[in-house]
């Protein structure tokens, strides 16, 4: 169930900026139903939560129209967006006690030496494909973040850099680790399967 | 998501990489399937509840009922066994959506509006009016309710005027409380407005405007008339179905009955040759059992009464 919105490249977030500095009620609707998904998409990759994620990105755009008239145009709409949700997201896990998502941690890797120690057959892809994106989710925080907002949130390394608060060299480092982590981890899958 | 992200490692990323390094971590990226995600409410439910914060002007906290359509904050019901039926409908046009809140027979409520005014609605009683009182994030020009039944607001001040709708009225309000009573049905069909305290205008279909001033001013509205009749009465006699009290002044007992069976949540029966066009009054200023009222309505008629499975059944005596 991916978002029904348009490609990004069909939104004009410049133009949709400068009409909602103006409160354009429109443009903040065409923004919401553009966005949220993937906003929330994002959250829940940080927060596991499936309510907290919709209540983390309700609250970021009842931020943004309350600050509207602040935004600036000429600075990219979507990094501002993904800025706040993820700083949001990062909030929570600071009030909430940290043990629990440990304890988040250690139920995914049981079940992932579980698939790995089950696996007879030759590599299957998708099965493949599920393990990779599990590992992604369980990457180093910066790694993690920049890995899924360059992947899959679309943003370039100047928008992710805005939204972490890194250099856009740093960004590229965040994301190479993370992709050799993440090679890593499929060598050593690989081997373990193999008969 | 465009093909281009989805199979093919950025140019950007990693470009002082070994070739061969570059080349493993190509695939990797490659291999990242959909992304896995959480299942999520669609969007004009979140929208929905979007305005709703935004009107409210402060962010929710996680734990209310935020996937529910809730009333307004604050509901007291004074009913022992109250409940509120509450249904929202999606209008056809744009992001306006109604509020339906009844009180079921039996019961008495009291509902808080999106502009802070309240109304206590009387048993069977139902009242519709437009979400926020907002289309989109837009303010409505009036605050606009429509009643079937009987219900005393208590409007809050505000720029806007507070309008109540009736089938045969229209009130309008500037910081005030008052009774509004409008019944369709076999006996009593008309709509009374009782003033209680502030200012209220009652306009009739045929353009006729009643203006009261004074506490206990009545105006009636009666369905086959269509112009406005004035009367006075007590205010404790107006409100007193707020105290589960029970008062009706000169009334058809036909409509007494009815009020009867709302107020107590029992099916009243009554034989054919029983007149209910006759008219009486009944003053109970606080709570009265319903057999007590049956008891002295059969004695001043010349009436009997019985249980039924459902109720009571009155017949001439």
């Amino acid at each position: 169930m991916q978002s029904n919105a348009a490609s990004d490249e069909a939104v004009d977030f410049t133009a949709l900026s400068a009409r909602l500095k103006e409160s354009d009620p429109t443009a903040f609707e065409v923004l919401f139903r553009h966005l949220r998904r993937r906003l929330v998409a994002f959250v829940w990759a940080l927060v596991r939560d499936a309510d907290v994620a919709d209540d983390i990105v309700q609250d970021v755009f009842v931020e943004l129209w309350a600050g509207r008239k602040r935004i600036d145009a000429d600075r990219s709409l979507k990094a501002l967006l993904y800025r706040m949700a993820r700083n949001r997201a990062y909030n929570h896990l600071r009030d909430r006690k940290t043990r629990r998502a440990k304890g988040d941690m250690i139920r995914t890797e049981m079940r992932l030496l579980t698939t790995s120690n089950g696996h007879e057959a030759a590599l299957d892809a998708e099965m493949l494909g599920e393990a990779l994106n599990r590992w992604l989710l369980e990457l180093p925080e910066r790694r993690r973040d920049a890995l899924l907002l360059s992947r899959y949130e679309e943003l370039s390394h100047a928008e992710i850099a805005r939204v972490m608060d890194i250099s856009p060299r740093t960004v590229n480092n965040h994301i190479v680790r993370a992709l050799r982590e993440l090679n890593e981890r499929l060598t050593r899958y690989k081997a373990t399967a193999q008969p | 998501m465009s093909e281009r992200r989805i199979s093919q490692l950025p140019d950007e990323i990693g470009r002082d990489l070994h070739p061969a390094e570059r080349a493993e971590l190509v695939d990797v990226w490659a291999r990242l399937g959909e992304p896995s995600t959480t299942r999520m409410r669609d969007d004009s439910q979140a929208w929905e509840d979007l305005q709703r914060r935004i009107a409210h002007g402060k962010a929710a906290r996680p734990h209310l009922g935020r996937r529910f359509v809730l009333p307004p904050r604050r509901l007291i019901a004074i009913a022992i066994a109250a409940s509120v039926l509450i249904a929202a409908s999606i209008a056809m046009l744009g992001n306006t959506r109604s509020t339906v809140i009844t009180a079921e027979p039996g019961a008495i409520t009291e509902h808080r509006l999106p502009d802070g005014s309240s109304v206590l609605l009387n048993s069977g009683s139902r009242i519709e009016y437009r979400s926020r009182f907002h289309r989109g994030l837009v303010a409505e020009r009036r605050r606009e309710v429509r009643l079937h039944g009987e219900a005393i607001f208590d409007v809050a001040a505000g720029h806007r005027t507070f309008v109540v709708e009736t089938l045969h009225a229209r009130v309008t309000v500037e910081g005030t409380r008052f009774n509004v009573r409008s019944w369709t049905g076999a006996h009593d069909v008309g709509t009374s407005v009782t003033l209680l305290s502030g200012r209220v205008r009652v306009h009739a279909p045929d353009g006729s405007v009643a203006l009261l001033e004074r506490p206990g001013d009545v105006s009636r509205i009666d369905a086959d008339r269509e112009s406005i009749e004035r009367l006075s009465v007590e205010i404790d006699r107006a409100d007193a179905w707020t105290r589960r009290g029970f008062v009706m002044e000169d009334a058809p007992i036909g409509a007494i009955l009815d009020e009867l069976a709302r107020r107590h949540a029992v099916t009243i029966e009554t034989a054919a040759n029983v007149d209910l066009a006759a008219r009486m009054s009944v003053f109970y200023n606080s709570d009265a059992d319903v057999r007590t009222i049956l008891q002295d309505i059969s004695l001043a008629r010349g009436l009997t009464f019985s249980r039924t499975s459902v109720g009571f059944l009155l017949e001439t005596g």
